[in-house]
């Protein structure tokens, strides 16, 4: 059986590698794929650029970071949930962003979660924990 | 009535008709003859004519109908009346054609109609003959008088009686300069005498003296005649003109006041008649064109502000309401004064005149509105610069907002990471159990802790004097009790008197309100932490008639009372981190809301005896001091 892929577009390299750590303690670090701006999300969710020969199935989960260079996650999800292959794909959106114009736009365009990353380390570790946790393990992923 | 002898002829061949007359005028002083014949009456009205005819006509027999005829028509000075038989006759055929005085049926012969038959014939008798003229000088509403060359009073008539309250028989052979003319005119009213006697009529308005004293208002007409005795005299008639004096007096005062605002006025007033000319224009005039009312009177409307700045598809569109009837408003224009070279801005209005609804032409006024012009030249610029201004405070917000935005997002993240990577690099330390660095790693930790807090507070800062107000009436007393609803469980463990009295309902925004109440009770239950029997008290301690006042109360640590300025600065504490943990910005959070509430803050203590924090909350939300900052969404 092929592994659950989760997309986590994160254009800091800081919070990716925080992120997977965070991931590690559920052995699910190895099932993300990372990419570093929104364009790079959408190459890679329609196989293209340099994702053009991604044999994987698309993700079961996507973290998005809303601050993004060349395409920003709002962007992606539009794009995501507009496109009937992709859109029933769990977005989870991941930001420092506390502005509450983004938290609207984001569920207004169809973001399934949004959480705000935790200023202290322990709770940013709990709560990527628990997404994995929530999205990886106990949800069921649609056909 | 004055009774006069008068000759009556009877002619009738009967003797009933004739007795019968006789009779009913049997009272009356007058001479009766009866004829039978009509020679006989032929005879008496050329002899002996009589004043009065009563001619008894017999139509059934037919025979005196040509000597009706006759008699109207030779003897047309006699009062005819004519005797008709009695029964069914018609009388308006008769009366139509025979001229006679008056007509009376033979049955109807009776003493009163027959006398007042009589007595309307000799009035006309009488007046006939000259007592006609008599009667008109007699009975004039003017008072007439007769004069000698003396200025005697010779003759007076009745109306002379109602005017001068004198009776005819006093003042006949009196003088009259001394019955009727007061004192210090009687040179002008000897002139008037002299003029006359020389043979020029005089009229005069002027002034004489009733019986009684009063002075009345007349006109005087006096004319040359000449007296019975062949002497020159004067024909002297007076009217009563008191009323059209007061009446133009009053007009003439009338007049003068409107003339003085007219002439005060700084407007230009002018009148045109139905093709735009002018017809009447105030003296002002010269004020804003040089020219004298005259010189332009009868002139085009376009004088009034010189003709060259009102262009002739303007005067056109003008003289089309003039001539429609409808109002000019505000028109303005340009006004050139003679001789120089500035021009002055005015500004014309006009409403039509109509008399019977037909527009005879229009009023209105011409008003120097340079000044005004000027006025508002210079507002709209320090208006343009306020707008200038207001852009560039609004581009400083914008900055200020995406500045918050970056903090929010750009400065949390590298705070977050410090922390994730102490985090790790933590857990690999404590194995090689180097305490000392140990230590280092934990300090910073908490400064970075501590940063990524200062952060958040600061950006709840900005963001409570950024969010729109949402305004509802909200119990204050029912919010009270459910922020305390979020300390209960410190409140029960702690045990303290927690308190909330009467509070009132007011205008406000929910959500920074309850941000209020929150701050204002963290502070007080954290500052009474130190306490054996903590008191807490929320109330409503005063209020006045613009607003109310709403207190927490506490008896915790309190405040030097020298820092309470201080006290709701942004990052102000008054207490180290050590004895009461926070970063100051709970009680700045608590005065931005308020002041953008338009209410204020304030606060009382003494050390150690606890604390009370106010706030007002003006009752009327017209006085509030609304949302000062902009309310543009923040850019993403």
């Amino acid at each position: 059986m092929e592994t659950k892929r989760i997309l986590l577009a994160e254009d800091s390299e800081n919070d990716v590698e925080l992120t997977l750590e965070a991931l590690s303690e559920y052995n699910i670090a190895n099932n993300v794929d990372v990419v570093n701006d929104g364009e790079e999300a959408i190459e890679y969710l329609y196989r293209k650029g340099k994702f053009k020969d991604r044999s994987t199935s698309n993700p079961v989960l996507i973290l998005l970071d809303l601050k993004m260079p060349k395409m920003d996650g709002l962007e992606v999800l539009k794009q995501v949930k507009s496109d009937d292959e992709l859109k029933n794909i769990p977005v989870v959106v991941l930001t420092s962003s506390k502005i509450e114009e983004d938290i609207i736009r984001s569920y207004n365009l169809g973001a399934n979660a949004y959480v705000i990353k935790p200023v202290d380390f322990m709770q940013f570790v709990e709560a990527i924990k628990k997404i994995g946790a929530f999205w990886i393990i106990s949800n069921e992923p649609p056909p | 009535m004055k009774k006069a002898n008068i000759t009556v002829c009877i002619y009738s061949n009967r003797e009933k008709v004739s007795d019968k007359i006789r009779d009913a005028l049997k009272k009356k002083p007058c001479l009766v003859s009866v004829v039978r014949t009509a020679d006989e009456l032929e005879n008496m009205l050329n002899d002996n004519k009589p004043g009065v005819l009563f001619f008894n006509i017999d139509f059934e027999e037919g025979t005196n109908v040509p000597v009706l005829n006759d008699t109207l028509h030779n003897h047309t000075d006699v009062t005819t009346i004519l005797v008709l038989p009695a029964g069914d006759i018609h009388l308006n055929e008769i009366f139509e054609k025979y001229t006679v005085f008056d007509f009376v049926q033979e049955d109807e012969l009776e003493p009163v109609l027959l006398e007042h038959m009589l007595e309307r014939a000799i009035v006309r008798k009488t007046v006939g003959k000259g007592d006609y003229y008599e009667q008109l000088y007699r009975k004039s509403p003017l008072a007439i008088i007769i004069l000698n060359a003396d200025d005697i009073l010779l003759e007076a008539n009745e109306g002379f009686e109602t005017l001068f309250k004198y009776s005819i028989e006093e003042v006949i052979g009196r003088d009259i300069n001394e019955i009727a003319v007061p004192e210090d005119l009687l040179t002008e009213a000897g002139q008037i005498s002299i003029t006359t006697l020389r043979g020029e009529s005089v009229y005069s308005e002027t002034v004489r003296k009733r019986k009684d004293g009063i002075l009345v208002d007349v006109a005087i007409y006096t004319t040359p005649i000449f007296l019975q005795n062949g002497e020159p005299g004067i024909y002297c008639i007076y009217n009563d003109i008191t009323d059209r004096v007061v009446a133009e007096t009053a007009l003439a005062r009338s007049e003068a006041r409107f003339r003085k605002i007219i002439e005060g006025s700084f407007d230009v007033i002018y009148e045109l008649d139905n093709r735009g000319r002018i017809t009447f224009v105030s003296p002002t005039l010269e004020r804003i064109t040089g020219f004298k009312p005259e010189e332009v009177l009868g002139e085009e409307f376009g004088s009034l502000v010189t003709e060259k700045s009102v262009s002739k598809k303007e005067m056109v569109q003008i003289y089309r309401l003039f001539r429609e009837g409808k109002p000019l408003e505000g028109f303005q224009t340009r006004a050139y004064k003679k001789g120089e070279p500035e021009s002055r801005i005015v500004e014309i209005n006009a409403s039509p005149i109509v008399e019977k609804d037909v527009v005879i032409g229009s009023r209105g006024i011409i008003r120097d509105i340079t000044k005004r012009k000027q006025t508002e030249l210079i507002l709209k610029k320090q208006k343009q610069e306020l707008l200038k201004l207001n852009e560039n405070l609004n581009a400083a917000n914008t900055e200020l907002e995406s500045f918050s935005y970056s903090v929010s997002h750009d400065l949390r993240a590298p705070i977050r990471h410090i922390g994730g990577f102490i985090n790790l690099l933590k857990k690999r330390l404590s194995e090689e159990e180097d305490e000392k660095s140990i230590r280092y790693i934990d300090l910073i930790d908490e400064a970075a802790h501590k940063m990524g807090i200062l952060i958040d507070d600061l950006l709840n800062f900005s963001r409570t004097g950024r969010s729109e107000l949402k305004w509802m009436k909200v119990p204050l007393e029912e919010m009270a009790k459910n922020v305390a609803e979020q300390f209960h469980t410190e409140i029960e463990e702690r045990n303290i008197d927690f308190k909330i009295d009467d509070l009132p309902e007011v205008e406000c925004d929910v959500t920074l309100m309850r941000q209020v109440f929150q701050n204002l009770l963290s502070n007080a239950i954290k500052y009474t932490r130190n306490r054996d029997n903590p008191v807490i008290e929320i109330s409503n301690p005063m209020e006045n008639e613009d607003e109310y006042i709403i207190s927490v109360r506490d008896n915790g640590v309190g405040f030097d009372m020298k820092y309470k300025n201080k006290l709701f600065g942004v990052f102000q504490r008054l207490h180290s981190d050590k004895e009461f943990e926070g970063t100051g910005i709970g009680l700045a959070i608590v005065r931005k809301i308020i002041n953008r509430h338009g209410g204020k803050t304030w606060a009382e203590s003494y050390i150690n005896k606890g604390a009370t924090f106010y706030f007002s909350i003006p009752k009327d939300i017209a006085r509030k001091e609304l949302n000062h900052g902009n309310e543009k969404n923040p850019p993403r």
